[in-house]
């Protein structure tokens, strides 16, 4: 990196600016702009302002403040299996209130805050929820050292499509030994959920009311569980797995780690100039115990592409495959050494995806 | 007393209406746009007491919330094929010129992280102070700091990434691949 490019990189944003140079001046007095006042003014009269609570917080109050939480959540540890089922504590409703905080009628939630109740715990963590009208619910995650760590909401009709809900609240800045706490709903019919980790160490989760959970990861699995991330898996009665969802590993602003996590990773070399054009991939595999990998193209003729000792690919596609992808997907498609398949991922230009699949 | 509002209000509206919707433009196709910009605005209304005397980061703390609220509503179920059109990457085969250069920065910013990126946008496209930003962002100055350093970082490695192909293609070179693997 250099300083030229560095101190270039603001301005090079700025020549990104879709309005360019164009002027965004003299809307505000437009006919339309006075329609649209009009408008809102005649909707309603604003809202008076409530008296507010000031909330200082200097450093000293702050210490004792998470002081006196510890110590609270460490007595209530003791006793936390009969809390669950009880209200929620004031802020936690207001946080829960706040997600329809300033939204118009239409884009309202409406979560009953105030039947709000702790649904489940585990160590410093509590998960308090409230239950939406359509069956869906919000819920917060609130730590004895970070304090709540804000509102989650999931419609009906998303939850039915999330086995596992995970929930991973962080705070700035983010360093391997910072604590990761995650919590959510199993939407499934689950007696049992643990967690299982990159070292094959697992760890029972314990569920609380209504399929909620709330977890902490101990000290010994927060390096890996940032590194790699981690399985959540729920349990029938006998035993047998009835869901898995993953915990990512922690994006410490690497995209590129995203990539990885990906069984076959492929990169589209494309040309600005025609989207329907394929020149070549490339990309990773990352899947273990790979051994082949094959480019099947639409049509079904396939060729076999080379993998490099750090499971990176490259492959050019010959000039007269390269409209090939342009509205049909083919795949890639690692082997083990066996044969076997494990793993495919589909490949397609750049038009196709943007045509919406 | 409410004809007092109504004036406050409506000179509030003339001195931002224009940064509002240019930031929706920015962000949008421009019917959403205007969408954002009658929400934000009513929201504003709504909550006229609460509007701090620099008014500007805070409406368009309030336009970018609203925005991604309209995209959480459409992409909560988020389908396969919409993944993999994240996840393609264009990537231009030879990088030879500025357009080029600004494909290359476009298709970098999207790979930040959406906090960063934006961060980034506001101090470049709407011309905001770290603390304006900050306030639209809903974080503390230090935590935007950090962000616009690891996203100028990033950015400034791509610039010089550029510069390298740009350099090989001139030297008549066949692209990234080839020449890394040459040398």
């Amino acid at each position: 990196m250099t300083d030229r490019s560095k101190s270039a990189s603001l301005e090079l944003v700025r020549e990104t600016d879709p309005l360019g140079g164009s002027s965004i001046a003299g809307w505000s007095i437009s006919p339309e702009a006075d329609r649209l006042l009009r408008r809102i003014l005649d909707s309603v009269e604003p809202v008076d302002a409530a008296p507010r609570q000031h909330r200082v917080r200097p450093r000293a109050l702050r210490v004792v403040a998470i002081a006196v939480a510890l110590i609270l959540a460490a007595a209530l540890g003791a006793v936390a299996g009969e809390l669950v089922g009880s209200p929620a504590p004031a802020s936690v409703k207001h946080d829960l209130a706040g997600v329809d905080q300033g939204m118009p009628q239409d884009l309202r939630l409406n979560p009953d805050v105030e039947s709000a109740v702790l649904a489940a715990y585990s160590g410093n963590a509590r998960l308090y929820y409230a239950a939406l009208n359509d069956g869906g619910y919000c819920f917060e995650i609130v730590t004895a050292t970070e304090g709540a760590r804000g509102a989650v909401c999931t419609r009906a009709a998303d939850a039915r499509v999330q086995a596992i809900e995970i929930t991973m609240p962080f705070t700035d800045p983010v360093t391997l030994r910072s604590p990761i706490e995650v919590g959510g709903r199993v939407n499934v019919a689950a007696a049992s959920l643990g967690a299982r980790f990159a070292d094959g160490h697992t760890s029972p989760i314990q569920l609380g009311a209504n399929g909620f959970y709330v977890y902490e990861v101990s000290r010994a699995q927060v390096k890996s569980a940032h590194i790699d991330g981690f399985d959540l898996i729920a349990y029938d009665a006998a035993g047998t797995s009835l869901a898995t969802a993953t915990a990512p590993p922690t994006d410490f602003n690497d995209p590129a780690a995203m990539d990885r996590a990906m069984p076959i990773f492929v990169s589209t070399i494309s040309t600005h100039e025609d989207f329907t054009k394929v020149l070549g991939i490339e990309g990773s595999v990352n899947v273990d115990g790979a051994r082949r990998l094959e480019l099947r193209y639409p049509d079904g003729t396939a060729v076999r592409i080379p993998i490099r000792s750090d499971g990176s690919y490259h492959y050019d596609l010959p000039v007269g495959r390269v409209d090939d992808f342009a509205s049909i997907p083919g795949e890639l498609l690692a082997y083990d050494a066996h044969g076997n398949e494990i793993a495919r991922a589909p490949v397609a230009s750049v038009a196709y995806w943007h045509a919406g699949g | 007393m409410h004809d007092e509002r109504r004036m406050r209000f409506e000179g509030l509206f003339r001195s931002h209406a224009d940064a509002v919707r240019g930031y929706a433009l920015r962000r949008s196709d421009p019917h959403e746009a205007d969408d954002i910009v009658a929400e934000t605005f009513l929201i504003a209304w709504r909550r006229f007491d609460d509007i701090p005397v620099n008014a500007g980061p805070w409406l368009l703390g309030v336009a970018r919330r609203v925005l991604s609220n309209r995209r959480r509503s459409a992409l909560r179920i988020v389908s396969l094929s919409d993944r993999l059109a994240d996840r393609e990457r264009i990537k231009p085969s030879i990088a030879t010129d500025d357009t080029d250069l600004r494909l290359t920065v476009e298709a970098a910013l999207e790979r930040l992280p959406e906090k960063e990126r934006e961060a980034l946008r506001l101090l470049a496209w709407e011309g905001l102070s770290t603390a304006e930003s900050a306030v639209v962002l809903g974080c503390t100055r230090a935590t935007l700091a950090v962000r616009v350093h690891r996203a100028r970082r990033r950015l400034a490695d791509v610039i010089d990434g550029h510069a390298a192909r740009t350099e090989a293609t001139e030297r008549g070179s066949w692209g990234i691949t080839e020449t890394a693997e040459e040398r």
